[in-house]
């Protein structure tokens, strides 16, 4: 009993910090940052290998739906496809993560993720929003851009995993004592 | 707080591969979209409104009937040229305003929101052409 209400507790620190940052990220400047670095996704990761898939899905839903509600944009052609590429970025995670973290370790999960992110926005804005060849040219641009900030959340979720572990280990020994 | 930096900052070799495979990809890509996406063969567009009726090829003889909110316009498209054959607008002006073919060009109905241009894309290395 306790070990759930001891999960549930964590999963809604989880999906409250991953809101906040969603949302902080929206209020970036765009002449600087083009593109998101997608830090949100950090915590999304760092679910995916605390709790599982399902509760990563759980957590990468919510703060999109939170976030877009936060910041007002909840239905517009923003959360569409923050919406989608969401979506497809926490499922490619969750198969490239069944593989085990010997073949991909988190850096290598979460450039995947990033991939399927930007992928999945542009095909949107192609099919839904553009419809123009000429978005296409965004591709080699946006799957660099991925890779990069792949790389820096995915070091940042090995970071918080590692904290995480450390400190629940430290309480289960405070417990104990 | 120090374990936190004693975090190995590794990638395992299927990182690596990843990261190269997506460098090449997107090398290749930079290379390759441009070009497929501005080579494709110069069509016909035809638009209603704010929407897109089709692209037609200048190759094939055809006729096109196009809804607006008057009625019907014809676009007609012979020989490689294209050009409006009847509207139902009151001045046939875009009837008058003769025909477009490869080199580009503008035909409008606008009583009827007919609007029928050549796709921009241009194979011959030029941005753009004034005239």
């Amino acid at each position: 009993m306790t070990d759930r209400v001891v999960k549930l507790a964590r999963l809604a620190l989880l999906l409250g910090l991953a809101t906040v940052i969603h949302t902080a990220e929206a209020f970036l400047p765009i002449t600087f940052v083009w593109f998101r670095f997608g830090f949100a996704n950090i915590i999304g990761l760092a679910t995916l290998e605390l709790f599982g898939f399902k509760d990563a899905v759980f957590i990468t839903l919510g703060r999109i739906f939170l976030g877009s509600v936060a910041y007002g944009l909840f239905g517009s052609p923003v959360f569409i496809l923050s919406l989608s590429g969401g979506t497809c970025a926490i499922l490619a995670m969750g198969i490239i993560y069944s593989f085990g973290t010997r073949i991909f370790s988190e850096i290598g999960i979460s450039v995947t993720g990033a991939v399927a992110h930007n992928m999945a926005q542009l095909a949107v804005a192609y099919f839904l929003l553009v419809r123009n060849e000429g978005i296409l040219v965004l591709l080699p641009v946006l799957l660099l851009a991925a890779a990069a900030t792949g790389f820096i959340n995915g070091l940042a979720a090995r970071f918080f995993v590692k904290q995480f572990r450390s400190l629940e280990e430290k309480q289960i020994h405070s417990v104990n004592r | 707080m120090k374990s936190l930096f004693r975090t190995r900052v590794g990638m395992t070799a299927g990182d690596g591969i990843l990261m190269i495979f997506i460098v090449i990809l997107s090398a290749t890509l930079f290379v390759l979209i441009p070009r497929w996406v501005l080579s494709s063969g110069k069509e016909l567009e035809i638009r209603a409104g704010d929407k897109v009726v089709g692209r037609y090829s200048f190759n094939t003889d055809r006729l096109i009937d196009v809804s607006g909110p008057l009625g019907t316009t014809s676009v007609v498209i012979k020989d490689g040229r294209a050009r409006i054959c009847s509207s139902p607008c009151p001045h046939k002006i875009c009837r008058d305003m003769g025909d477009i073919g490869l080199e580009g060009g503008l035909l409008v109905c606008v009583p009827n929101k007919v609007i029928v241009t050549v796709t921009r894309e241009r194979s011959d290395g030029l941005d753009a052409v004034t005239r």
